[in-house]
């Protein structure tokens, strides 16, 4: 009986071990499977299902496998497959890393197969194309783009008798606007309605040195210049914005009521600077009184010069992959003109498409904002972040120091001194790596 | 003389029951968080359940996540790794404790060493293993790293060597061999310990969090320790009352399973917890 | 009794829990070794690099910011919980000892947290210590006593501002220390009390013929006759505050602040999130060195401080 007991334990460890291995689906004949990598939420995934529909529709042959990560592990687990020799056909990239991966030989360059096909990608946004580009070469496709815009409160603005923000706009325009709109509504001394709030991502800090004439690194990234006065000025703004005017929340305020983002959809914050996608969140965002939120879009406020950031959200193809034509022809379906007005309509992104862009997909004027022409308009002096392979690193570092500015206090000038040197030490480990190992 | 006993006892009871209540509150607290509405969080509210009870944040926690996969995944998990522990601790700490043979003692101290190393040192080289042999995102990852137990083979053996031989010496002289001494002697006076252990191995593998973090990324094979955290990951600050209703979710298999069973678990603790 | 040599039955029977062990712990452990000689992304080939990894760290140690204040953080976190954890898991136990009506409720009670998973547990203190609607401030908040000022009789809040716990640089590891007592709590509760039974009634028999007051009686019978648990307690959540990691994780969320950066938290970022295995695997083993020797050390100073009479 005890010997029953333990042979059933010995097959059923056997059994477990085996049925963890197990395999996928065999293909049949002529069926091609193709694996699909993103980090989309609920939603996005609906929206992302919708579209594939229409091109199995159409490729009834081939059966679309889609691998959803949450984002926060999503680079790590595509390095992971990547590693293990299982990465997925077609995978969503931001730009940001690409040069990362593009680097270690794991995306499949894409100039030959555009050229052959003829793909358009010179109707694309011009400013867009750097992004998509490793060493001048193309090694991704837009699913969509965004500039970074100044979403603010209609509502707000009219009752603290400020006028509404347009091109043109200046740090202390901005300012003003801020100090007017911050108030204590319930008399217990602390602000309950902030201006804007401070921001977390290189991406959030970037144009604001830009604004002020800086950058963040020379132009051939060799060295970083987030220790440059101008910078040191534009992040000590911010910091003053915070601390000295008390204009943006401190973390005390912020945390755990959702961050910016979610301050904003519930009232409590007059303006929030985000790209396109924040468009679905406030649609239909209200009070907590149930009222609805009057909300629109406005250019960036400048400084010394106008500049916002862009942010493209691609698709890459796994390189030489057993799929390769097969998921190339996916890839020109999602990120041609069908994926482009398909996106578009869904509100998430700016098709990459100048035509589509123009075109009512996009400009719907039933939804807000009312002024969906400022994600265009500022396209004119909208960059991209400088990338390079170290960019997720530096990253991290960035908001490593930006948490310190502002949820620390620490010292602007200190902090960012100190994040150039991090900055340009692994910067050159980087390129020391490069030049004296593979 | 009594009273100061009774003044004792008043005491005791003032400390514990304030305490105890200091232990209940958060689990209150959990259970009614999950039952309002996510607006009823970020301003002062009135009464219990101002909008009413909102249990469909249960059902958006259960399928927001893969929840059901979760359950699944752990309780696979965990019977499989615990079998296995049982399995082999039983044969090892048998043979330590009974057989006879050259650098048995030595050996147990090399199966004991193993565990004076810490998990972080072996989780990298066993990621790097997982990766290579493609078993990332798999219950093989989850499972078969863990089939042995050095712990298991020194509670067992502990307890086996207190076990009076007579009873094995005369089954082995009607012609008794190893295997049916340990099946049908050894083991069935073993209960106690074979249940404390086995419930140390469930709980461990159970509550299991930096392992499974590492190895499993895709949302349809993760346990539920990081399938709770994702629900987190996806609602984060926004919507505290479906990750609530996750949190309860998770949490109560484990609270009726002890509630069922204290004696068991509070025994297992003891028992592997003190020495000698 | 025959002697018998048992050796092929012997393999038979160690033959799976040695697999097991060799390898998944034996081969884990060199490698571990062999990974920190190496720069690895376990994308691109490994280059070995010597011991750079761990000049490296050395390196940080002195120069940079973040290790030290990771180690900071680990000592900070390990020399507070296992204190407080020990000397309030003592005191309930004691309590819990004294043959009261209810004990089994009350077991039930304090066990609860220890059986949650650590993960739901993070989850509901995070919101309790949101620093505006969280139950702790709103309680802290409510908190006021009835005080005469100016001929009036009004109440005088006591914490008018409570600390932003998590949100605030200063509260963040306390926080999270505090959570971490809670919940560890009973465990440790239980294994006093099992402690403090096996301690024979006659020893406070005596202690009370004698006339000793409960402090004596505390120091001189409880104490020692105690110490074989205490030793264990003490050792056991030295080894996993040093370890700590999941409360961190949780609740910082993914936010890791420097204020509440653990040391296995830094290994874990540094492994799989940035792919540095090699400075990873440094890491963790001085982890493992660090470890080993704060027990050998705490083994060789309390020996001498545990009784074990029965």
């Amino acid at each position: 009986m005890r010997r029953c007991i333990a042979g059933l334990l010995f097959f059923a460890t056997a059994f477990a071990l085996v049925a963890g291995g197990c395999a996928r689906r065999e293909d049949g004949p002529s069926q091609v499977t193709l694996t699909l990598a993103c980090w989309e939420g609920p939603e996005g995934l609906a929206s992302l299902t919708k579209l594939l529909d229409r091109y199995r529709a159409q490729n009834p042959h081939v059966r679309i496998e889609i691998q959803q990560v949450p984002g926060s592990q999503y680079y790590q687990r595509l390095q992971i497959q990547f590693a293990a020799g299982v990465a997925p056909d077609i995978m969503q990239m931001a730009y940001d890393r690409l040069p990362s991966f593009a680097h270690r030989n794991t995306l499949h360059p894409l100039d030959e197969l555009i050229e052959r096909d003829g793909f358009p990608v010179n109707e694309m946004f011009p400013q867009l194309l750097p992004a998509l580009r490793y060493r001048g070469k193309f090694y991704g496709l837009p699913r969509g783009w965004t500039t970074f815009v100044l979403y603010y409160n209609r509502d707000m603005f009219r009752e603290a008798g400020v006028p509404f923000p347009r091109e043109g706009w200046t740090w202390d325009d901005f300012l003003t606007a801020c100090k007017k709109v911050t108030k204590d509504l319930d008399g217990d001394g602390r602000p309950d309605r902030f201006g804007c709030d401070a921001p977390t991502q290189m991406d959030g800090i970037a144009f604001w040195i830009w604004q002020n004439g800086g950058r963040l690194f020379t132009p051939d990234m060799s060295r970083s210049l987030i220790d440059s006065p101008e910078a040191i000025e534009a992040v000590q703004f911010l910091a003053d914005c915070q601390y000295k005017h008390g204009v943006f929340p401190t973390p005390e305020q912020a945390q755990d009521l959702g961050g910016g983002g979610e301050m904003f959809r519930s009232g409590r914050q007059a303006m929030f600077i985000q790209g396109r996608w924040a468009c679905l969140n406030f649609r239909g965002a209200t009070y907590p009184d149930g009222r609805l939120l009057d909300w629109d879009v406005a250019p960036l406020p400048m400084k010394k010069e106008k500049a916002t950031v862009l942010f493209a959200n691609c698709y890459v193809l796994r390189k030489d992959g057993p799929n390769l034509e097969e998921a190339w022809k996916l890839m020109k379906f999602l990120t041609g003109y069908e994926g482009q007005r398909h996106q578009a309509r869904t509100g998430r992104d700016m098709p990459s498409f100048v035509r589509v862009a123009e075109s009512p997909d996009f400009l719907d004027p039933a939804q807000p904002p009312d002024s969906d022409r400022v994600f265009l308009d500022v396209a004119r002096y909208a960059r991209p972040l400088e990338v390079d392979a170290s960019t997720s690193t530096v990253s991290e570092m960035m908001m490593e120091e930006i948490a310190q500015i502002f949820t620390a206090r620490k010292d602007v000038r200190k902090a960012l001194s100190s994040l150039a040197r991090r900055i340009d030490r692994v910067q050159q480990e980087a390129r020391e790596r490069e030049h004296g190992g593979q | 003389m009594k009273l100061r006993k009774t003044l004792g006892d008043l005491f005791a009871y003032l400390i514990l029951g304030g305490l105890g209540i200091s232990m209940l509150v958060p689990f209150g607290w959990m259970i009614l968080a999950s039952l309002r509405d996510k607006t009823e969080f970020f301003r002062p509210v009135e009464g219990l359940f101002p909008s009413g009870v909102h249990w469909e944040n249960y059902l958006q926690a259960w399928t927001t996540v893969p929840f059901a996969a979760f359950f699944r995944n752990s309780i696979v998990v965990a019977v499989a790794v615990t079998a296995a522990q049982l399995f082999t601790s039983c044969l090892a700490a048998y043979a330590f404790a009974r057989l006879r043979f050259r650098g048995r003692d030595a050996l147990f101290i090399a199966y004991l060493s193993t565990m004076m190393v810490p998990a972080q040192v072996t989780m990298i080289p066993l990621f790097v293993m997982m990766v290579k042999l493609r078993w990332i995102d798999s219950h093989s990852a989850l499972i078969v790293p863990f089939v042995a137990s050095a712990y298991g083979c020194f509670l067992l053996r502990q307890f086996f060597l207190t076990i009076p031989q007579e009873l094995e010496d005369a089954a082995s002289i009607d012609g008794a061999g190893h295997w049916s001494i340990l099946g049908r002697i050894v083991l069935p006076l073993s209960k106690p310990a074979l249940t404390a252990f086995g419930l140390i191995a469930f709980l461990g593998s159970w509550n299991s969090f930096i392992w499974p973090l590492i190895v499993i990324n895709r949302p349809a094979m993760k346990t539920l320790p990081i399938g709770l955290q994702s629900l987190q990951g996806f609602y984060g600050d926004g919507n505290w009352a479906v990750l609530m209703a996750g949190a309860v979710m998770a949490a109560l298999p484990m609270i009726i399973a002890f509630l069922f069973a204290q004696k068991h678990f509070i025994e297992g603790i003891t028992l592997t917890g003190l020495k000698g | 009794m025959k002697a018998r040599r048992d050796g092929l039955t012997a393999a038979a029977f160690l033959a799976p829990s040695f697999v097991g062990l060799f390898l998944f712990s034996v081969i884990p452990i060199i490698g571990a070794f062999t990974i920190s000689l190496l720069e690895w992304d376990i994308l691109t080939p490994p280059r070995y690099v010597g011991l750079a990894n761990y000049a490296e760290m050395w390196n940080e140690l002195r120069h940079g910011e973040t290790l030290r204040t990771v180690l900071a953080n680990t000592l900070y976190f390990t020399a507070a919980t296992v204190p407080l954890a020990m000397a309030v898991s003592l005191g309930v136990a004691m309590l819990l000892n004294r043959k009261l009506w209810g004990l089994a409720a009350f077991r039930v009670i304090y066990f609860l947290p220890s059986v949650t998973s650590i993960v739901a547990l993070a989850i509901v203190w995070r919101l309790l210590y949101n620093p505006e609607f969280g139950l702790i401030n709103r309680f802290l908040r409510a908190l006021s006593i009835p005080w005469v000022s100016g001929g009036q009789l009004t109440l005088v809040p006591l914490v008018p501002n409570p600390p932003g716990w998590l949100a605030d640089p200063n509260w963040a590891m306390p926080a999270i220390i505090l959570m971490s007592v809670w919940a560890g709590l009973g465990y440790n509760a239980i294994l006093y009390l099992a402690g403090l039974q096996g301690i024979s009634s006659s020893y406070y028999e005596a202690a009370r013929i004698d006339g000793a007051n409960a402090w004596q009686t505390f120091r001189h019978i409880t104490w020692p006759l105690v110490s074989p648990t205490t030793l264990f307690i003490f050792t056991m959540s030295v080894i996993s505050g040093f370890q700590v990691f999941t409360q961190i994780y949780m609740m910082t969320a993914g936010r890791p602040t420097p204020q509440t950066m653990v040391y296995v938290y830094h290994v874990y970022s540094q492994a799989f999130t940035s792919f540095k295995l090699g400075y990873a695997s440094a890491l963790a083993f001085v982890l493992f060195l660090i470890i080993l020797l704060v027990t050998l050390a705490q083994l060789s100073i309390t020996k001498r401080w545990t009784h074990y009479g029965g």
